[in-house]
């Protein structure tokens, strides 16, 4: 039964679809003939088409003028010069670079200096400073003593920007943060015909008294520690 | 170059038929189809340059129909209120001479309206191939290469289209 159904459902359906062929077939014929009987304009309209955009859309004169009136051309062209002109005078100089600040290295140095005093304070197991680093090209002053100390303090300033990260620097820079310092080439000596040291918070700790110290005290060493360990600099 | 492109241009005009009668497949009316089949030919013309292998070129035309007239069926999908032309002397129809009604003219008419809307309504897949098959008249084979798909899916889809025709027409939808 069920097949039969079947069958049924598939020849009537097979039947309708014959019928819907024939309309379909019905209106492809009419249109066709239709089509075929205007074929030729059907070719002119495309060719024109074509040849439109082969050469591109028409512009009218007048509308090509209108642009490049007096109109319109001098305000574009007074605001282009206005725009050059406001960029060159409000220009901001390019800083230079490496630029020396003097405010911001004896900052710098203070910080390094108590980083350095607080780390020397510890006792925790050195490493010895090579004693036999080489002086490095130290500024010549008047005492053999001031040419020390700018060198132990080229020493720990090296390794202590290093691990503070702060801006490298240079041994130019170096010397005159020495020299502002502990103000050996300012006025105020000229002045006072010997050097002057620039006064500095009481609770700094006075960096000249304390390596001489250190070295009495053969503690060298933890100064080494003081560039070798990294951790306790950090932290 | 230029007489390469016209050469090749011209073979493909040999199709306008073909195109025309698969525009008239998925538009409304004959001059619905017959915009469409010059959009057509625009676009092939514009992406000659596209066509690598001349060898299919017919199946590269087609695909270009299929495409523009999706195209067109979708933006009359967004926009509903578009114009629609009924005025059937806007829309000049060349009919066989007939011996029948005017009554069963007139059947005829809205029978052909009841399998427009029933082949609108279908998915576009199946739609497709329906409007390729039954209106291009075009063979499996040329269906498969133009829609880049099996022939196993052309049949099973064709059928598909079959049924949700005859069900939609037996229902008589009949979209205004």
């Amino acid at each position: 039964m069920t097949e039969n159904m079947n069958e049924n459902m598939n020849e009537n359906m097979t039947d309708k679809f014959d019928e819907i062929k024939k309309v379909i077939g019905e209106e492809k014929e009419g249109a066709i003939q239709t089509f075929e009987a205007n074929q030729e304009e059907f070719k002119q309209r495309l060719f024109q088409k074509i040849d439109e955009l082969n050469t591109g859309p028409t512009v009218q004169p007048e509308q090509r003028r209108k642009w490049f009136s007096p109109f319109y051309m001098v305000p574009a062209a007074t605001a282009i010069i206005l725009v050059i002109s406001l960029t060159l005078v409000f220009k901001q100089p390019v800083p230079q670079q490496n630029k020396h600040n003097k405010r911001r290295d004896v900052d710098a140095l203070k910080q390094i200096f108590r980083k350095a005093a607080l780390a020397l304070e510890g006792d925790s197991a050195l490493d010895p400073l090579p004693m036999d680093r080489p002086m490095d090209s130290v500024p010549k002053y008047d005492s053999p003593e001031k040419n020390r100390l700018y060198n132990d303090l080229a020493w720990l300033l090296e390794g202590g920007f290093y691990k503070t990260g702060a801006p490298e620097f240079n041994r130019e820079n170096l010397r005159k943060i020495f020299e502002n310092l502990f103000c050996l080439n300012c006025k105020q000596r000229d002045a006072a015909q010997e050097p002057v040291l620039l006064p500095l918070d009481p609770n700094e700790i006075n960096l000249e008294e304390r390596i001489k110290h250190l070295k009495k005290k053969k503690m060298k060493k933890k100064i080494g520690a003081y560039f070798l360990n990294k951790k306790q600099i950090i932290s | 170059m230029k007489n390469k492109v016209s050469h090749m241009f011209e073979e493909l005009l040999s199709f306008k038929t073909i195109v025309f009668r698969i525009c008239l497949g998925f538009s409304r009316n004959l001059l619905e189809a017959e915009d469409l089949t010059q959009d057509v030919y625009l676009k092939a013309y514009v992406n000659l340059d596209s066509l690598r292998d001349p060898g299919v070129k017919k199946e590269w035309l087609f695909r270009i129909a299929r495409n523009t007239c999706l195209d067109h069926v979708k933006k009359q999908a967004r926009n509903p209120l578009a114009l629609r032309d009924n005025h059937k002397e806007d829309n000049p129809v060349f009919h066989p001479p007939d011996h029948r009604t005017p009554e069963s003219l007139a059947l005829r008419d809205e029978e052909q309206a009841q399998v427009k809307a029933a082949i609108a309504r279908l998915p576009r897949k199946q739609r497709e191939v329906f409007v390729l098959k039954e209106y291009g008249d075009l063979s499996y084979r040329e269906i498969a290469a133009t829609l880049d798909i099996r022939e196993g899916t052309v049949m099973s889809r064709l059928n598909r289209a079959r049924q949700a025709v005859v069900k939609a027409v037996k229902q008589k939808v009949y979209h205004d």
